[in-house]
């Protein structure tokens, strides 16, 4: 395997394939290209990518049913691009694997950065996480369990820090409410939205330097909360 | 109730002979008790009393027939030779013809006037009967109403078991409703009357009644079968009235839409394809300042499209009720909080202040729409108050039932009759051409704040020492319960 990423872009708009083949390859990518859920498959298959870009509006297959077909043998990154009036399926992919998304239209800018952590993020799964995240004036050491803001060790509770762990564990990456509370609480609490709202209130306000303008810990409305590393 | 019409034959020219055999009994009490107040007026109008009390208790023909007995009785026993049927005198003999003649004529009279007045008294208990039924017709528009609602009334005025079927829409299966509830006769029924207007057929009312219906209720049940037809043929028109005002109003709506966006739509397809153009052509280098620029512009318009194709797209599904929000509980000050971070640079001319307090309560709300609304408002407020202005995000607990999120900006005060109206479908207060928008952002605001069960209303900030030209504040009271319940919190550590 070469050392330029490669990503298999699964998408049945012409245009659409033009405009990410070119930026992709710009952006130095090798580019593989699926018009069908099926074909895309069959691709990441034959030769397998280094992330996945997955349209949600395919003509064959739904978009999260693709998702949890690959999810069922290969841990490769996926990117879901959606209709903004997609709300629902974005955040069922999302729990069905996918690792990202964005929403039509999106800026280049924001997707190459989407990339760029799924693309790190699969680097990961093989070797050993790095114990030690940092996000704007926090570290956090995952494997002492050890918070300090600006140097000082933080104080956190036992669900503040699983919270938090997961969340840094999984830097940059957004996690849906489900994924979250399924992780922090446990299976039979993935509805207690609330749960979730009261600690991230609790932890902004231990970490962030100003609660109200979050640097660290970001909302993604309706969907869930992403930590930003540094 | 009393019923006179129904009582037996028999008994009512008993009635009569009764009545009679009274006065002759008392007559020839009379006669042998003091025979010289006795005279032949005296008996004349006595049975004449009796025939008229025959005659209003029972009717004309229990009447004549008391009047031929009174006539014999009083040949019998008053008129000389007694104790026969035979006449002496011519004078007599007239005497008892005119008294013949009299009493049949005053039972003719007296049974027509009660004739009359039990009419009436049917017709007026008729006629309270069918206004009752008509204002409970009134009552509901649900045909399964109207259908029981006619059967039990039939059935308290008639004697058998009542079945109404009833069809208001050809395309709809009929409703079947029947008093009293329960199985039915099998055999045919007694009496079957269509329900149907001029304009078609709406059902029937079938009747197990023991005997044939007398008149007065055959009657009241064509005028029931005829006021339920009407009824269900306003109730069809008013249907069809309500789905034309809704389609018309849909048609306006559209023709607006259409007329608000076009241009809209035209000026930044017009930059983004002048822009492309020139980029093309060659004559501006892409990589040069003046290329930048023009990029600039395409991508700003590009965004000014996005968010007016989703304006749209949100209108539309508001319109046709297709907005339900996916509730969840929501923290507002992550909502404000990211709407802010994202408005970064569009009011980076004026100055935005979060005031939320740090304890703030959870709401129910879908957060995708709530930003949404919270984003709409900010924008707004940073398109109509002028520059370096202040723009306040308030949010405070109202009660224990209500929050309430107040949006301030420093904009020029508005006419009272705008207030009210700017949640209105295009509408702008304005000048069109002055500021970029379709109209269309605060009723979105509005049709999601009522999809939340909240509501949205917009003021002029009450006047302040030193400055009282500017203020206007948009107000959100959002419910804090959600199915009556305030969120459940995780158990503390």
């Amino acid at each position: 395997m070469s050392n330029v990423p490669l990503i298999l872009v699964i998408d049945d708009e012409l245009q659409m394939q033009r405009a990410l083949r070119k930026i992709l390859d710009q952006n130095g990518y090798r580019v593989m290209i699926a018009a069908t859920g099926e074909d895309g498959l069959a691709l990441a298959a034959a030769s397998p990518p280094d992330a996945i870009i997955l349209d949600l509006g395919l003509p064959d297959m739904d978009g999260t049913e693709v998702c949890q077909n690959l999810r069922a043998w290969t841990q490769t990154p996926v990117i879901v691009l959606s209709a903004r009036d997609d709300q629902r399926q974005k955040v069922l992919a999302l729990d069905k694997g996918a690792d990202d998304y964005l929403t039509k239209p999106f800026g280049v800018d924001e997707l190459m950065a989407r990339l760029r952590v799924a693309l790190r993020h699969g680097a990961q799964i093989s070797k050993t996480a790095d114990p030690i995240v940092k996000g704007e004036g926090i570290e956090i050491d995952l494997a002492r369990r050890i918070v300090t803001r600006h140097g000082d060790e933080v104080r956190l509770t036992a669900t503040e820090f699983k919270l938090l762990a997961h969340l840094a564990r999984n830097a940059d990456r957004v996690l849906t409410h489900r994924a979250i509370l399924n992780e922090v609480w446990g299976m039979e609490y993935t509805d207690q939205v609330e749960y979730l709202r009261v600690y991230v209130r609790q932890l902004r306000a231990k970490l962030e330097a100003d609660p109200h303008r979050p640097v660290v810990l970001l909302t993604e409305p309706g969907v869930g909360y992403r930590f930003v590393a540094q | 109730m009393r019923r006179v019409i129904n009582r037996p034959f028999l008994t009512q020219f008993l009635t009569g002979a009764v009545f009679v055999g009274t006065v002759t009994g008392l007559l020839l009490l009379l006669q042998s008790l003091n025979p010289v107040w006795f005279e032949p007026p005296i008996v004349v109008l006595a049975y004449l009393l009796a025939i008229s009390l025959t005659s209003q208790w029972a009717g004309f023909y229990p009447s004549a027939a008391a009047a031929i007995i009174a006539f014999l009785c009083f040949n019998f026993f008053f008129i000389e030779p007694r104790l026969s049927l035979l006449v002496s005198s011519s004078i007599d003999s007239l005497v008892l013809a005119v008294f013949l003649g009299v009493a049949l004529v005053i039972s003719r009279l007296l049974g027509r006037a009660r004739r009359n007045a039990i009419q009436a008294e049917q017709r007026e208990r008729d006629a309270a009967r069918f206004y009752e039924l008509s204002l409970a017709l009134i009552s509901t528009r649900d045909p399964g109403d109207i259908a029981a609602t006619l059967a039990n009334r039939l059935r308290g005025i008639l004697s058998g078991p009542v079945e109404v079927t009833l069809q208001p829409d050809p395309n709809a299966p009929p409703v079947r409703r029947s008093a009293p509830d329960g199985d039915l006769p099998l055999a045919a029924p007694s009496q079957l009357e269509i329900i149907k207007s001029a304009s078609g057929t709406f059902g029937e009312i079938r009747v197990w009644n023991a005997g044939p219906l007398t008149p007065g209720n055959e009657r009241l049940l064509r005028t029931f079968a005829g006021e339920t037809a009407l009824v269900l043929e306003r109730l069809r028109a008013s249907r069809a009235e309500t789905r034309a005002a809704v389609l018309e109003e849909s048609d306006r709506l559209k023709t607006a839409l259409l007329g608000s966006v076009s241009h809209e739509l035209r000026t930044p397809l017009a930059t983004i394809r002048a822009g492309a153009e020139s980029l093309l052509s060659g004559l501006v280098p892409a990589d040069s300042s003046a290329g930048r620029e023009i990029l600039d512009d395409v991508r700003d318009a590009s965004q000014r499209l996005t968010r007016l194709v989703d304006n749209m797209l949100d209108m539309t599904r508001i319109e046709s009720g297709a907005l339900k929000p996916a509730l969840e509980w929501t923290d507002l000050t992550e909502i404000v909080n990211s709407a802010a971070l994202r408005l970064r640079n569009e009011t980076g001319r004026h100055r935005l202040e979060i005031d939320v307090p740090d304890d703030l309560p959870l709401v129910p709300a879908d957060p995708v729409q709530l930003d949404q609304v919270i984003t709409n408002l900010i924008s707004n407020s940073v398109k109509y108050s002028p520059a370096g202005t202040l723009i306040r995000v308030i949010a405070r607990r109202e009660d224990d039932a209500r929050m309430l999120v107040q949006i301030a900006n420093e904009s020029p005060r508005m006419p009272p009759e705008d207030l009210a109206r700017i949640f209105d479908r295009f509408y702008r207060v304005t000048h069109a051409d002055k500021v970029m928008g379709t109209g269309l952002g605060l009723s979105i605001c509005k049709g999601i704040v009522d999809a939340h069960s909240g509501r949205i209303w917009a003021e002029n900030r009450p006047p302040r020492a030193g400055d009282d030209s500017r203020g206007f504040i948009f107000n959100i009271s959002l419910p804090l319960t959600w199915n009556g319940a305030a969120p459940r919190m995780p158990p503390p550590e």
